[in-house]
């Protein structure tokens, strides 16, 4: 290896590929092991390239696993919904990501990964800030938005373990019309108190 | 007495006995050497204050850690107690931790006198309680992150939930009001993941009235509909019918308790 250790934005024609490769089957690992078991091994093993290859691009598992994590919710997604139809439009933007083979994966990896260590909570919780804060820029910040917004949160997580990491089998039937009918009543509910 | 490299026919431990004499307690009843079932139903437990804080260390453990990343090392220091020790009375990580996986407290037939109208308000008040106490709380965040990866955790909430339809009189056979039920189910864990396991800021600062009027209310619209799409269900059946959806449903449940036997 020569002094030119800097992988970023240094020789990105030559690399993305590569770079694209391991992403994604650090994704597929993620996702499958969770955060904990996944090795940089397995993840290289899925990508077909030499594991030294994988910490030279990455350098640690935790950098990588921060790679393939991108916030899921953007303020603007919510601006222009009528607050009678928040409960959900919040429901159905989750529900699509979570759907998403390519997101799911590490979507599920990361919720994972945060409920049973501390560095991934810590993360977790940052991450959720964010959402949080998407929320409240359409509930306004009277302490009942932040109450009505926490209580989403209790559902929505919720929903999501148990439909995609519990496997609930009843959850994992229902159609995404039919969830986003039944838990989008629930939040609407949740979106009333803010209103108050 | 069992006899120098026998089984225990319960617990399927082997005892080394001593010169023909067992001086090892079976793991699971505790009876000294023997392999007589009368003599597992009136325990000698010598050893049960340092059985009980073996137990106690694990519900810590297993709930700080998670049931992969626990050890019988690190329950032992917690417990104080040599790990030799641990193993001998409980044999292994798995006899443990099944011993400590225990649903009994949050059993919902304590809500069998409650007005159906009031359930939700009912089972949120006691389970945030319940939640707060440490030895619960811990208990029940080891066997959630156990659920997470093992099967047989998985299996045992899945079960964990049918109770529930037992209490609410809904159909489990019914995939409309099974559904319901599951919902119901996922706020309320939800509502103990966000609390005491994410520990999500904004949602460990709500007031307990809160989430007992608020959350309480959203899963008791859960009940309700679920109950309504067992009654619609079942006025739409002819009599014969329904005797036979019943008696199906008690063997599932007969099933159920065969199963959680083994």
């Amino acid at each position: 290896m020569t002094a030119d250790t800097n992988t970023g934005a240094g020789k990105p024609l030559r690399s993305q590929p590569t770079r694209d490769r391991i992403l994604e089957a650090a994704r597929a690992i993620f996702g499958r092991d969770g955060y904990d078991r996944a090795t940089i091994r397995a993840i290289a093993a899925e990508a077909d390239i030499n594991p030294a290859m994988v910490m030279r691009y990455y350098g640690n598992k935790e950098s990588l696993f921060a790679a393939v994590t991108s916030s899921p919710v953007d303020p603007a997604d919510f601006q222009t919904v009528p607050k009678s139809h928040l409960g959900e439009s919040v429901i159905r933007h989750v529900l699509e990501a979570w759907d998403d083979p390519e997101k799911s994966a590490t979507q599920r990896a990361i919720l994972l990964a945060a409920l049973s260590d501390e560095d991934a909570r810590a993360r977790y919780l940052q991450q959720h800030q964010q959402s949080y804060a998407a929320l409240l820029e359409r509930l306004g910040n009277s302490r009942r938005s932040i109450e009505a917004a926490a209580l989403m949160s209790t559902q929505i997580i919720g929903l999501l373990v148990a439909r995609y990491i519990l496997r609930v089998p009843r959850l994992v039937s229902m159609s995404r019309e039919q969830l986003v009918r039944e838990v989008g009543e629930t939040l609407q509910g949740y979106v009333r108190i803010a209103s108050g | 007495m069992l006899a120098f490299g026998n089984a225990c026919l319960q617990s399927r431990v082997y005892y080394l006995s001593n010169e023909n004499t067992c001086l090892q307690t079976c793991v699971f009843c505790a009876s000294l050497g023997s392999m007589d079932k009368s003599s597992h139903a009136t325990p000698v437990r010598r050893s049960q204050p340092a059985r009980d804080r073996i137990l106690e260390a694990a519900r810590q453990i297993f709930g700080r850690e998670g049931y992969e990343h626990a050890t019988i090392r690190a329950i032992a220091a917690e417990a104080q107690i040599n790990a030799s020790l641990v193993m001998r009375y409980y044999g292994s990580k798995e006899a443990l931790f099944a011993a400590v996986a225990d649903f009994r407290r949050t059993d919902p037939k304590v809500y069998a006198g409650t007005p159906r109208s009031q359930l939700g308000e009912a089972i949120i008040t006691r389970l945030i309680g319940l939640w707060k106490d440490p030895t619960i709380g811990a208990t029940q965040r080891a066997m959630l992150r156990a659920a997470f990866t093992i099967e047989s955790a998985r299996a045992k909430w899945l079960r964990y939930g049918n109770e529930y339809a037992q209490l609410f009189e809904t159909s489990m056979s019914d995939p409309d009001a099974a559904g319901m039920l599951s919902l119901f189910g996922s706020q309320i864990i939800g509502l103990f993941i966000t609390r005491h396991i994410l520990k999500l800021p904004q949602v460990v600062d709500l007031p307990d009235e809160t989430l007992t009027r608020e959350v309480g209310r959203a899963v008791q619209a859960y009940i309700n509909r679920a109950r309504k799409i067992s009654t619609r269900g079942d006025a739409g059946r002819s009599g014969p019918e329904r005797a036979l959806r019943q008696a199906n449903s008690q063997l599932n449940v007969t099933k159920n308790r065969k199963n959680k036997q083994k």
